[in-house]
């Protein structure tokens, strides 16, 4: 069955040439020389003022990432990435030196309040904002100011630039940097571990409830400047935390890199939830421009009934090329992935999620929907997988995706691979097979089978889209609405 | 990491380029298909179409070809009453081990080239000597199944290739019957099945391959006109490393094509099935189910692919893999794909791994029946589901049966 009228035109509004944040702002940069050496990534360490152990970490790196080649296994096409023709470091004059929001360049602020990013605290205290979410704002290569640092340190909750915790908190940073994803994990992964420029740093300490949503929102401005932001968020014992992220991009002919690692650590009893929309520039409807987004996010179930959930709203970017992934350490850890994917234009999607279930009794789910449109491909690939170890694993994974027009394409590519014999796995894209005993309760109550599925998994998804904050729930409130109706596996 | 390494040929490797210098000779199809395989060399975890299946791993050495100095040759098994035996002794049609042919088919040694990008399938055609090829005349029904027994000689481990291709004419319908038996060697088997079934042809193929301790390698290949209809099942147990490849196109509109089996594997054994399914016209029906039983350390693997090309509107597929782990060692990976360039199709799969049911055995032993038989019984029914679903009934009785054998032998093993 064909999409649905309401839905293609739902799409049709988020359509490629509808970009919204494509404007320009004139900022005066600093940057490093065009291109990628040595010199590049101690120019970069000692802009940040680092110590030496983490210089000889970032060209350990560079290093490693020479030996390296690109991987071609996604299902995605572009030309051949020069890397060195970027600028690998940018930074907004203003910026550099030590910063309160007083101290910020007005054309900065006026930048992301035109983004619908209000960094003005005494105006969210106001009430002009109905929720209170403490925002670091990242404009290409360095975070240009972070509000509501000093509540937050009241909570003993740590949330700063990671350049800046890189010197505040030094044994945080050394213990966890990397330790999820290991510098030799891929190649975008080591790219971005040789000159990766800031990015936020999250400390929840144990037993505490994170006062207000965390949130970092990532502009690239500058021209041919590729952004490698480093995510780190570490949930102590027993702590919870929510974090947002929002990117874009001004229009620009050429394609820029973007190429950032999350990672994140939940101890015993620790919950983290992370949630993205990803609003990258995509590119004219030709397919020029637009950005790459080549994104290792990776959580670390490190304790015994931890929690991480990713939720992703991917309407952005040329290409996308990022998983997700929980690795379920801790007993009774449970990982869960929600994901929405739109694709138009010439956009081409390659993404999806990792569940490796090491600890017993570990669970997990994956709901996934990609919707394509346009010329554009979208393809989920995913992983679970148990360990010999991991006796009564679970994992459920949906994934339904719907294609708008005769010149796109969906695809699936999901492994499963279960190592013990207590371990559940159900993968499913059949829309009449979600949970029975509910289709049944509707069906008894004369709604329809098709109709009692829609309802089932649209209330699920609408569920956790609604849990987003406020600056998100435009693009979210768009995707709410997109029937089940005529999708396929 | 992604690190370039150029590779050494491994010993097999070397050891098949050797052999098919020494045969010499040999026409151009046959001299390009090895230069396809030299490329290429042995499929390993890097190749993505056998990302679960190591052949470089499971293949130390080339053994010896089975050539024509052949020991005493087993009876092929009966697997469907009053079926003609078409034997291939040592990948070569042997009349002498053969019924006379029913009437409408017709047997030639010529078999045309045939494009494929796997590399193992490309050895097989640069080895296979002796290709096979029958013809079932267009309108007509074969009313005998018509049994391709392949049959190795004893005596030393060898590798073996043999290669059979029908065509099945327009409106022709036949049942057609693969097996292999003496496969106890350790051996190194390529066999290849090239079905081309015309308009509104219609072929039930039935195979039955018990890998024993060899390495087997089954492709089947086949390209469905307009209206076509394919059903093929295969049961598979054993084998130190067993797969079966399938490769199927529906090139005309509204072909139909059912691709079933059942794998049963122990030990640590190695047992495969992949398989892609192209939808090419409009209208096409697909339906892939597969169940799989583990027990000691065995691997079952399933990757399924359906493509549906642009254009190919109205495409109807569904796939599901079913697997049961009995012990806790047993691997099941599975990878139902999926590649969707149409946009008014519906296409579904699915995949389960998981312990037999505790409710359903303890249902069991509330009605009095111990856990072992209570398993035998649930895992008969997980199987039979698939092979009471046969078009061809006469087939049931044999299917069921070996997995009813291979069950016993369980319980043998367990006591």
């Amino acid at each position: 069955m064909a999409a649905v009228q309401e839905t293609v035109e739902k799409v049709r509004a988020i359509d490629v040439s509808e970009y919204k944040y494509g404007f320009t702002t004139d900022l005066e940069m600093e940057m490093a020389p065009r291109g990628l050496s040595e010199d590049i990534v101690r120019f970069i360490s000692a802009k940040k003022g680092e110590p030496e152990w983490l210089l000889a970490w970032r060209l350990d790196a560079y290093r490693r990432w020479l030996t390296m080649v690109e991987p071609t296994w996604a299902r995605v096409e572009h030309d051949k990435i020069d890397y060195q023709n970027l600028y690998y470091y940018a930074a907004p004059k203003s910026a550099i030196g030590p910063k309160t929001l007083a101290e910020v360049d007005p054309e900065i602020l006026r930048m992301y309040d035109k983004l619908g990013i209000p960094l003005l605290e005494q105006e969210i205290l106001a009430g002009v904002q109905e929720r209170r979410v403490a925002v670091d704002a990242v404009i290409d290569s360095v975070s240009v100011v972070t509000t509501f640092k000093a509540e937050l340190a009241k909570a003993g909750v740590i949330f700063c630039p990671i350049s800046e915790a890189v010197h505040s908190h030094p044994e945080l940073v050394k213990k966890y940097l990397g330790s999820v994803v290991p510098v030799t994990d891929n190649y975008f992964a080591t790219l971005n571990s040789a000159v990766f420029s800031d990015g936020s740093f999250v400390y929840i300490p144990p037993g505490v409830r994170c006062p207000m949503e965390l949130s970092t929102y990532f502009r690239i401005n500058e021209q041919n400047t590729g952004q490698f932001e480093r995510t780190l968020i570490i949930a102590d014992k027993g702590a919870y935390v929510s974090y947002l992220e929002g990117c874009t991009a001004p229009k620009r002919d050429e394609n820029q890199l973007h190429a950032a690692v999350v990672e994140l650590i939940a101890l015993d009893d620790a919950e983290i939830k992370y949630s993205t929309v990803q609003n990258w520039y995509p590119g004219d409807a030709n397919g020029k421009g637009g950005i790459y987004n080549f994104v290792t996010k990776r959580g670390d179930c490190r304790g015994a009934r931890a929690k991480i959930s990713w939720t992703q709203v991917e309407t952005g970017s040329a290409i996308t090329w990022k998983y997700p992934s929980c690795i379920l350490r801790g007993d009774d850890s449970r990982g869960e992935f929600y994901s929405i994917a739109i694709s138009n234009g010439r956009q081409q999607v390659d993404s999806g999620t990792k569940m490796i279930h090491l600890g017993k009794n570990t669970t997990s789910r994956i709901i996934s929907k990609g919707i394509s449109a346009g010329h554009s491909q979208n393809t989920y690939r995913g992983l679970v997988s148990a360990h010999r170890k991991a006796t009564g694993a679970r994992n459920f994974t949906n994934c339904d995706s719907l294609l708008i027009g005769e010149n796109c394409g969906a695809h699936t590519v999901p492994y499963l691979e279960a190592k013990n014999a207590s371990a559940q796995f159900e993968h499913e894209a059949t829309t009449s097979k979600i949970s029975e005993d509910q289709l049944f309760y509707c069906q008894q109550r004369g709604i329809g089978a098709e109709e009692a599925t829609a309802l089932i998994v649209n209330g699920f998804v609408r569920d956790v889209l609604q849990q987003l904050p406020m600056e998100f729930a435009v693009e979210a409130q768009k995707l709410i609405a997109i029937s089940l109706e005529g999708s396929v596996g | 990491m992604n690190l370039i390494l150029s590779r050494p040929k491994t010993e097999a490797e070397a050891g098949l380029a050797a052999q098919f210098e020494a045969l010499g000779g040999l026409n151009a199809a046959r001299r390009a298909a090895f230069a396809q395989f030299a490329e290429a060399g042995l499929p390993n975890k890097r190749v993505e179409a056998w990302h679960f299946t190591d052949l470089r791993g499971a293949m130390d050495t080339a053994l010896p070809l089975a050539g024509d100095a052949a020991g005493p040759v087993g009876k092929p098994e009966s697997l469907m009453p009053g079926a003609c035996v078409i034997a291939l002794v040592d990948g070569r049609y042997s009349p002498a081990h053969s019924d006379d042919l029913p009437a409408h088919v017709a047997l030639c040694t010529d078999t045309g080239p045939m494009a494929t990008k796997d590399s193992v399938l490309a050895l097989n055609h640069a080895f296979a000597a002796h290709p096979l090829h029958l013809e079932i005349a267009a309108g007509c029904a074969v009313d005998q199944p018509i049994h391709i027994a392949h049959l190795i000689s004893q005596g030393q481990p060898k590798a073996l290739f043999a290669r059979v291709a029908v065509t099945v004419g327009a409106g022709a319908q036949v049942c057609l019957v693969e097996s292999a038996s003496g496969m106890a060697g350790p051996h190194q088997i390529n066999l290849a099945l090239e079905l081309t079934l015309g308009a509104d042809a219609k072929c039930s193929h039935i195979a039955d391959f018990a890998a024993a301790n060899s390495v087997l390698v089954n492709s089947l290949s086949a390209r469905l006109g307009g209206q076509a209809d394919l059903h093929s099942f295969a049961m598979l147990s054993g084998g130190a490393l067993l797969r079966r490849q399938m490769f199927v196109a529906l090139e005309g509109e509204g072909g139909n094509v059912t691709l079933n089996g059942v794998q049963l594997g122990r030990g640590e054994e190695h047992i495969d099935t992949s398989l892609v399914v192209a939808h090419m016209a409009g209208h096409g029906v697909s339906r892939e189910t597969f169940r799989t039983i583990l027990d000691g350390e065995a691997t079952g693997v399933y990757q399924g692919k359906v493509v549906v090309h642009p254009h190919a509107q109205k495409t109807d597929g569904k796939m599901m893999s079913k697997a049961v782990l009995l012990s806790d060692h047993a691997v099941m990976d599975n990878k139902p794909e999926l590649e969707i360039f149409a946009d008014d199709v519906v296409c579904g799969h699915g995949a389960t791994v998981g312990a037999l049911d505790e409710d359903q055995i303890f249902y069991c032993a509330a009605r009095g029946i111990a856990k072992p038989e209570a398993e035998g019984l649930l895992l008969q029914a997980f199987a039979d589901e698939l092979i009471e679903a046969l078009p061809d009934a006469a087939a049931i009785p044999h299917m069921s049966q070996r997995v009813a054998d291979w069950l016993r032998t369980r319980k043998d093993v367990a006591q």
